[in-house]
């Protein structure tokens, strides 16, 4: 038999059996006030065992004292000891586990989220420091250039040493895939560009640092310690020529890549894309052995790595972008913008006059597009090799989709633009000089407002 | 009414001080002497004929709830400002208790009955009789109503079936079927059924007359009362999850009792224990809760 079936047909027994039990004499019966005193345990320790001894044996009283029970208010019913459940020892155990493993959580996390964003700050930091530098003649081939802090301290302080970045420039070099001679030689206009223009202007401290050739389709040329992020950079070969270039990390905290200095080329060559890569990983991730996917990777794609791989790092430095960018509107007009597209043989440019040029002989002829000499344009993308996005000051903004004809998009703010980032001709995220953020998803018709960046 | 104790002299300090305890407004005229006699009342109930020490009476007047002894002696009195106090107090609890014990319309009838009585219809010796010359402090004023409309539900209750039983002796209700000896279904294979069923009922009784009373008392409260556990808890003085473990002990207690008795006392197999239930299960010698209810 289930020992349960068991149980309850004992229990059916006792039911039987205590109702035959021996019958108390019906003159120690409980009066009214006694039942209520026993009721409410006010009886003395002694009328309350006899109580008790009467009242099990006796039917009558049992009876009594149940209807008492039941006609109890329900206040009292549901519970005479109101909340004392709270202090229940036994609550006190989850409650208490419960409280440790979020303090736990919370201890561990803030060390972890620190260690997220220490590392790349500096590679954001240097690569969102612009340098003047004169305008050379533009190169047949741009290549990964270095950008150069201004007044910065924090720019200065997180730097990498001039001599690593040439180290690491010259080991990419090594990688090209051109000629001996003729990448010995554009590395060595390079340095020597970066070496003078290193003593020229060392009020700033800026840096040079000399871009690899390669060949294409060999390895491209990473980009050195802050290297330009997001879109990456391109170097102008001979002359060497200061090519501010948009960055363009994928968040809304994103990031304009200023390189303003130039240095190696290579003529045949593709532009040695300097991959958007704040972090480590992201830098490894862009030096590829393809040059078209390097320069994807600098381009929008490369945007994107940069943005997830370093988007705390983006929003930390973005107003050292912000200050790099103004700092370029108020200081050099004069340098070309030179953006890069996915077509490793076409180029969009913005010329120290406001004019937009566009190349599809790796920049050795430019045609002239678009004149805005009002307009300061900072930052420009090229998704495609037809679709180019440039933003500038007052918040200017301009598209064009067939790689020819430029049209005007509506703004979102009046401020000073000092980057963009696009996905395509609708998808676009552009930076204000106040950090602020716009994304637009329609062509520009209308933007929705990101984090501000601080 | 038991007789009233006439307290000694010295107890007037006492008296004095636990009339201004009870704090009774100067409206319901309620007078010293009024407040010691019932004090005495309620001692003699107490101690019923005994000679406490001054000491005992003392500490027992202490516990008393003076105030609600108070506004019963000035209502059973008559004061009609303390009959309003005690209708705005009580009125809607007593109603809502009635109904919680009788039922909807025996609970109105029997709350009526009881303010009737509340009030005292009758009169003795030029002094009008009321319930609340019973009421002696010992509790609040509206447990004692409760008690007293228990009482009534379960005395009418005992009325009503016992003349039922009078009119009716050989219908089911009657009692008395209820204690006779099981009848011995005419097909029984197992001769011996009748004497495991005997063997089975007189272990069982043996060890409930064991049980501790407050055991027994659970255990009643449970399977004959059908109280719940925090009704139990309640009436014993327990928290309910202290009723249901004790109630879970003794019953496991009882069982292992009842076993061991059948097996060592009585000489029974387990096969012949097993047989004990089984026979109890299909036909148990009497249905003791229809007989317990009979009782009532």
């Amino acid at each position: 038999m289930n020992p349960r079936d068991n149980d309850r047909e004992f229990g059916a027994m006792l039911r039987r059996g205590l109702s035959s039990g021996p019958a108390a004499p019906e003159s120690d019966c409980l009066d009214a006030s006694q039942l209520a005193a026993y009721y409410e345990r006010t009886l003395t320790a002694v009328e309350i065992r006899a109580c008790d001894l009467h009242v099990s044996n006796c039917a009558h009283c049992r009876s009594q004292l149940a209807a008492l029970a039941r006609a109890e208010p329900e206040r009292v019913a549901s519970g005479s000891r109101p909340m004392s459940w709270l202090w229940d020892w036994r609550l006190l155990v989850p409650v208490t586990a419960a409280l440790t493993i979020f303090i736990a959580w919370v201890t561990v996390r803030k060390p972890f989220e620190a260690l997220k964003t220490a590392p790349v700050a500096p590679m954001v930091a240097q690569t969102q420091t612009p340098a003047a530098a004169p305008q050379p003649a533009l190169p047949p081939a741009p290549q990964a250039v270095e950008v150069l802090p201004k007044e910065s301290a924090q720019a200065k302080k997180l730097e990498a040493p001039a001599s690593a970045r040439a180290k690491d420039l010259d080991s990419l070099s090594t990688r090209e895939g051109r000629s001996e001679s003729a990448a010995n030689n554009r590395l060595g206009e390079a340095k020597s560009l970066a070496k003078a223009r290193k003593e020229s202007d060392a009020e700033a401290k800026k840096k040079v640092a000399a871009a690899p050739e390669r060949t294409r389709g060999d390895s491209s040329a990473s980009g050195a310690p802050g290297a330009a992020a997001g879109a990456g950079a391109y170097a102008q070969a001979t002359p060497p020529t200061p090519a501010p270039l948009p960055a363009a990390p994928a968040t809304n905290e994103t990031v304009t890549v200023q390189s303003d200095e130039v240095a190696g080329s290579a003529q045949t060559a593709p532009p040695a894309a300097a991959p958007a890569a704040p972090a480590p990983a992201a830098r490894k991730a862009a030096t590829t052995q393809n040059a078209p996917a390097a320069r994807t990777l600098g381009g929008v794609a490369g945007g994107n790595l940069a943005g997830s791989a370093g988007g705390v790092a983006t929003q930390k430095s973005a107003p050292l972008q912000a200050e790099a960018v103004t700092s370029r509107f108020k200081q050099d007009q004069s340098k070309p913008i030179v953006i890069p597209t996915p077509d490793a043989s076409i180029f969009w440019r913005v010329a120290g006059s406001g004019e937009i040029q566009f190349s599809r002989d790796v920049g050795a002829t430019w045609q002239p597009q678009l004149t805005e000499p009002e307009l300061r344009l900072a930052a420009g993308i090229a998704p495609t090799p037809k679709i180019c996005w440039i933003v500038g000051s007052g918040g200017a903004i301009l598209r064009t989709e067939d790689g020819e004809t430029w049209q005007r998009v509506k703004s979102p703010t009046p401020k000073d633009l000092v980057s963009v980032v696009a996905q395509d001709a609708n998808v676009a995220t552009i930076t204000a000089s106040d950090g602020a953020t716009f994304t637009t998803k329609d062509g520009g018709r209308s933007w929705k407002k990101g984090k501000k960046s601080r | 009414m038991p007789t009233p104790l006439r307290f000694a002299p010295e107890f007037a300090s006492t008296v004095e001080r636990l009339y201004k305890l009870a704090a009774a407004p100067s409206d319901w005229a309620l007078s010293v002497e009024a407040f010691r006699e019932a004090l005495e009342r309620s001692a003699a109930s107490r101690f019923r004929g005994a000679q406490p020490a001054a000491r005992e009476i003392n500490a027992y007047l202490e516990s008393l709830n003076l105030s609600d002894l108070a506004l019963s002696c000035a209502c059973g009195a008559g004061n009609s400002r303390a009959w309003e106090e005690f209708i705005s107090r009580y009125r809607a609890e007593l109603y809502r208790a009635a109904r919680a014990i009788a039922g909807e319309s025996a609970g109105r009838e029997l709350a009526d009955s009881l303010y009737a009585e509340l009030y005292g219809l009758e009169s003795r010796e030029g002094r009008r009789r009321t319930l609340f010359d019973y009421f002696h402090g010992r509790s609040k004023l509206g447990t004692w109503l409760r008690a007293i409309l228990a009482q009534r539900h379960v005395n009418e209750l005992r009325r009503t079936r016992r003349t039922d039983s009078l009119d009716a002796p050989a219908s089911d209700d009657d009692p008395r079927p209820a204690i006779e000896p099981p009848a011995v279904p005419d097909d029984a294979s197992d001769p011996e059924r009748s004497r495991y069923l005997a063997l089975l009922q007189a272990v069982l009784s043996e060890a409930l007359a064991a049980l501790e009373p407050r055991d027994r008392l659970r255990l009643s409260y449970y399977y004959i009362e059908d109280l719940t556990l925090a009704e139990i808890g309640r009436l014993v003085g327990e928290h309910e999850a202290t009723v249901s473990r004790k109630l879970d002990r003794a019953r496991r207690d009882l069982h292992h009792q009842v076993d061991a008795a059948l097996r060592v006392k009585k000489r029974l197999s387990e096969a012949q224990v097993q047989l004990c239930y089984e026979y109890a299960r299909e036909e148990w010698p009497f249905d003791l809760t229809r007989a317990l209810s009979k009782k009532e």
